[in-house]
């Protein structure tokens, strides 16, 4: 049994995380950069360490630095979250060569995951269809026109040690084909130190749909339903919900065993996920995901699973707490990715400090979030800072949930992706479940967008005013701080030390 | 013109164009029209269906009754980068970030011409590279910034001098 866990992640899903330990009676070890000093989630951890410097590659990715964490905090296993080291084959392999339980697939079957030609052929080898396209490795871009002119544009390029949407290049026809290839192998390397590509058919107008499974320590795996995650920017999720509007039972129970049937296949164990392409009642494997999702609340929402627990279960030597036959779903979840980005700017990035910040409550709501007031977002690290998640009755059900939700989210100081929601929301498509991978790019979703919310229109009334009469000038002389009156940053500042900061958290005492 | 606009802690960049019977607004980028006129107290704006009472005592503003605190920084007449006829714009653009991130490649030295459009460096935020293009066509007359470098959001990048 754990003891001791170190969570080698920061943010929500650390406090996630550690929330599960917390009441599994587990201890949390906690880890943050520089940056991180102040962090949220180091209020949740009973122990943290300081890895270095701001930048990933000298903290988060320092497999060494982790691991010494690791030592001196006792710990006996290692749960590494999502993104970072959670796919990484080396570093669950150096946690178990250090003697530390790795809480996630066994590394053979990550690396077989990772490699996306060697998952095609494998999960082919299974009986799972999958997405159209040739298993080899592309060496120039004449071998790419041809395997392209076999396969039929568009065409899509994908690196073979790619994932997350990053790599991948459509192309339209022969002539884009040595541009695509190009910036695909570019891209390849840049991000996973391998330049390798590989085509596939591009599927137009594609559902995304992936499927939870839960495989145990003995192999026999267990499917939890599908999420479909189909609203996209630059082939990165922005909401999720489980069940897809798309399938009914009897889909619903195939694209179920065919996943859980694939995975057994791939050797894993533990929580895992299976990517579909599905269009026209037909789905097509796409990529295995060998770790926690980020959407991972939407199932736990309906089937009242919790899935960091079944993984620590399954990491442990213990069988998943439920078996097919007992797995029930009720009504239907929805996501909101709140990411500090800016939806009127094309998405821009906006990190910076949160100034105010107060979180909607209601049946059916729970909010992930890895800020509160004061919390600073860094620029370096994924622009995820919440996860708004509602369970109802049905579909309509939880939209109108998450209609009430989202106006009571505030979030003040850096721009989020709320007021697009908002939109995404009242749009008649969406509101019917008409949903595909590129919507949000092919209806102009947030270019409709012309105001951040009420807050803003405030925000315009007061300079409007303003710039009539003399108080321009009046204001602008004035000192920023007037004396007896705490300003609003002074106060994000205190409830910043309030929440957390290696200091704030009292090492307690080893066992 | 222009100006900083922090209200209750959030800085805003605005742009405040009068015309008749009020202004256009903009806040951050959003465009905002805004009737403006003179209420039984203070001045009253309408946006859309929204409707706001701003009244200004000395350093205090209240909207719609409540206290707010807002602070006004670095008012400028509007920028000197109107076209000048046929020549696109001219003057010197100092270039900064459109938020804090790290110099991934800096595409430019001292001394040499870019066109408008063309890449003064790519920073990289959150996990995504953005280009920040060159404002004009001219000569770049200082640089201020390291490939790798980490900056903030006020830090000057290169200093522009179209022509």
């Amino acid at each position: 049994m754990i003891r001791r866990l170190l969570i080698a992640n920061r943010g929500e899903i650390a406090i996630r995380i550690a929330r599960t330990a917390r009441a599994m009676g587990i201890r949390s070890i906690g880890v943050f950069s520089e940056a991180d000093r102040g962090s949220l989630h180091l209020a949740s951890m009973d122990e943290a360490f300081e890895l270095g410097p701001a930048d990933p590659a000298e903290s988060y990715l320092h497999v060494d630095r982790i691991l010494d964490a690791a030592r001196r905090g006792a710990a006996d296993a290692v749960h590494p979250g999502y993104g970072f080291l959670a796919e990484d084959a080396r570093f669950a392999t150096r946690c178990e060569e250090a003697g530390l339980l790795f809480v996630g697939p066994p590394p053979r079957a990550m690396r077989l995951a990772g490699d996306k030609i060697a998952s095609r052929t494998a999960m082919a080898r299974a009986g799972v269809p999958v997405t159209a396209g040739e298993n080899r490795v592309l060496r120039d871009p004449d071998e790419a026109r041809e395997v392209a002119g076999r396969l039929g544009y568009p065409v899509l390029f994908k690196a073979t040690a790619g994932g997350g949407g990053i790599g991948m290049s459509r192309v339209d026809g022969p002539s884009g084909i040595e541009a695509g290839f190009e910036a695909a192998r570019s891209v390849a390397r840049t991000n996973f130190g391998n330049p390798d590509v590989f085509l596939e058919a591009y599927v137009e107008r594609a559902r995304h749909v992936e499927v939870q499974v839960l495989v145990g320590p003995r192999g026999k795996a267990v499917h939890l339903g599908e999420r479909e995650c189909s609203v996209q920017r630059r082939h990165q999720k922005l909401v999720e919900e489980t069940p897809s509007p798309a399938l009914g039972p009897r889909q619903r129970a195939a694209i179920g065993r065919t996943a859980a049937n694939g995975l057994e296949a791939l050797g894993y164990r533990g929580a895992g996920t299976v990517e579909f392409l599905y269009k026209d009642g037909r789905f097509t494997f796409n990529e295995v995901n060998a770790r926690l999702q980020v959407e991972h609340p939407i199932t736990e929402a309906v089937t009242g699973i919790d899935l960091v627990r079944q993984q620590i279960l399954i990491a442990s030597g213990e069988e998943p707490e439920v078996s097919q036959a007992e797995v029930r779903r009720t009504g239907h979840a929805l996501e909101c990715r709140i990411n500090a980005e800016d939806p009127l700017r094309n998405f821009l990035p906006s990190p910076g400090r949160v100034v105010a910040y107060r979180e909607p409550s209601g049946p059916g709501v729970r909010v992930d979030s890895g800020v509160a007031a004061g919390s600073v977002v860094p620029p370096m690290y994924d622009p995820l800072v919440a996860k708004l998640v509602v369970h109802g009755r049905n579909r309509l059900d939880s939209v109108r949930r998450m209609r009430l939700a989202l106006d009571g989210f505030v979030i003040r100081g850096v721009k989020t992706t709320i007021p697009f929601h908002v939109s995404l929301l009242r749009d008649p498509r969406f509101a019917k479940g008409t949903l595909w991978t590129t919507m949000v790019s092919d209806l102009r979703l947030a270019d409709r967008l012309r105001s951040r919310g009420p807050a803003e229109v405030r925000v315009a009334a007061i300079a409007a005013a303003l710039a009539e009469g003399q108080a321009l000038e009046t204001l602008a002389g004035a000192h920023p701080f007037v004396p007896g009156r705490p300003g609003p940053w002074a106060v994000a500042g205190r409830r910043e030390q309030l929440a957390g900061g290696a200091r704030a958290v009292p090492p307690r005492r080893r066992r | 013109m222009r100006f900083r606009l922090v209200v209750d802690g959030e800085a805003h960049d605005v742009v405040v164009r009068p015309r008749r019977g009020g202004a256009v607004v903009e806040v951050d980028g959003a465009s905002y029209v805004a009737a403006v006129g003179k209420g039984a107290q203070g001045v009253a704006v309408r946006i859309g269906a929204r409707r706001h009472r701003i009244e200004v005592r000395g350093l205090e503003v209240r909207v719609d009754g409540q206290r707010v605190d807002v602070l006004v920084r670095d008012v400028l007449a509007d920028r000197g980068t109107q076209a000048a006829p046929g020549s696109g714009p001219t003057g010197v653009f100092e270039i900064r970030p459109p938020m804090p991130g790290r110099i991934v490649r800096l595409a430019v030295v001292a001394g040499g011409r870019v066109r408008r459009g063309d890449p003064i460096a790519v920073l990289e935020a959150m996990k995504m590279q953005n280009e920040i293009p060159a404002p004009a066509d001219g000569v770049v007359r200082e640089v201020h910034v390291r490939e790798g470098e980490t900056i903030g959001a006020d830090r000057l990048i290169a200093v522009l001098e179209a022509s």
